[in-house]
């Protein structure tokens, strides 16, 4: 029984990846792009998957915390390291996803999020304006911590140094 | 260095399936798009995609038959099992994906595709015609192939039943 959730954890994963993928290249594409309907293209395919990132996430964090009982890993260093490397990084994609991506969002005239709610699609900004929101995205320093952080709760799990 | 090996494959299973996560939202939003200039943008991001897959997944096969030798697992069927499903996967994958995207590209702008620049000299597709060839790609079919595969790998590579 629990090398089946452990089984249902690393699918999670790898679910999880599969379904953040989109949003991943799409923080570099946009990068590269000047187009405006290129970009609001390239923001809404990222959204498009946020059920299956969702559904992922949520078999991912189940069957961990499933698996930490089940396992008796709770007294353990390792298990709570993890945890909190995921809800940290979590944190900080997101605020980085509000701070940045939906600031270019509402540049370009789709519906956004702010402050505590989804917000309806204003009037497009001026080319210059979306370029320079689009100029503070850094896909590089993001993509570089949020595979970085993976790898370190991935070698938190397998070799449970503490 | 067995273990390292281990945390090498299971990364570089995890950067696969991240890049490949892209092609797959791609393939689904393309079903629904009917803008040129929007699918441009998504094949431009499949294209960024497929350029970067190539890394992770020969990772993965380097540590993966690495394994198989420092592990002594070649006398077993369940690493020859594992390799068949990921060849089997692979070529539909590639078959199904690969050309529907390039049929897209062709309908779109036959002169355009990077890898096939000047290569045709055919002309675009008619709207019509471009929307039977966007209807004709089978995201739900190739994820639910891509899925099973990589839980039939990951069963036997963690319960090894022969």
């Amino acid at each position: 029984m629990y090398n089946w959730l452990v089984f249902l954890h690393v699918l999670g994963a790898m679910a999880f990846m599969l379904a953040h993928g989109g949003t991943t290249a799409v923080t570099f594409q946009l990068h590269k792009e000047r187009d405006p309907i290129r970009m609001r293209t390239l923001l809404d395919l990222s959204s498009y998957s946020w059920p299956a990132f969702a559904l992922s996430f949520l078999l991912l964090i189940v069957s961990g915390l499933i698996a930490g009982f089940m396992g008796r890993w709770w007294s353990q260093g390792w298990i709570w390291v993890s945890l909190a490397i995921l809800i940290g990084m979590s944190v900080y994609m997101g605020w980085s996803s509000r701070s940045h991506y939906h600031r270019l969002r509402k540049a370009l005239g789709l519906p956004y999020f702010e402050g505590w709610g989804d917000k309806p699609a204003v009037a497009p900004a001026s080319q210059a304006e979306i370029m320079a929101v689009k100029a503070a995205l850094r896909p590089v320093p993001l993509a570089v911590l949020g595979f970085g952080a993976t790898l370190v709760i991935l070698w938190l799990m397998m070799f449970k140094p503490f | 260095m067995y273990q390292w090996l281990i945390f090498l494959h299971v990364a570089s299973a995890f950067g696969f399936f991240l890049t490949h996560g892209a092609t797959a939202s791609v393939m689904f939003k393309l079903r629904t798009e009917r803008d040129p200039e929007r699918i441009l943008a998504l094949l431009g991001l499949r294209d960024l995609a497929d350029r970067w897959m190539g890394l992770p997944l020969g990772l993965l096969l380097i540590s993966g038959i690495a394994m198989g030798f420092l592990g002594h697992w070649w006398g077993r069927g369940w690493v020859w099992g594992s390799l068949g499903v990921l060849i089997v996967t692979g070529l539909i994958m590639s078959l199904v994906g690969r050309m529907y995207h390039m049929r897209v590209w062709e309908g779109l702008d036959p002169q355009g595709h990077p890898m096939r620049k000047g290569m045709t000299d055919r002309p675009a597709a008619t709207s019509e015609e471009l929307a039977a060839i966007l209807a004709s790609g089978r995201p739900q079919l190739l994820t639910g192939i891509g899925v099973i595969g990589m839980a039939i790998i990951l069963w036997l590579m963690m319960f090894k039943p022969f």
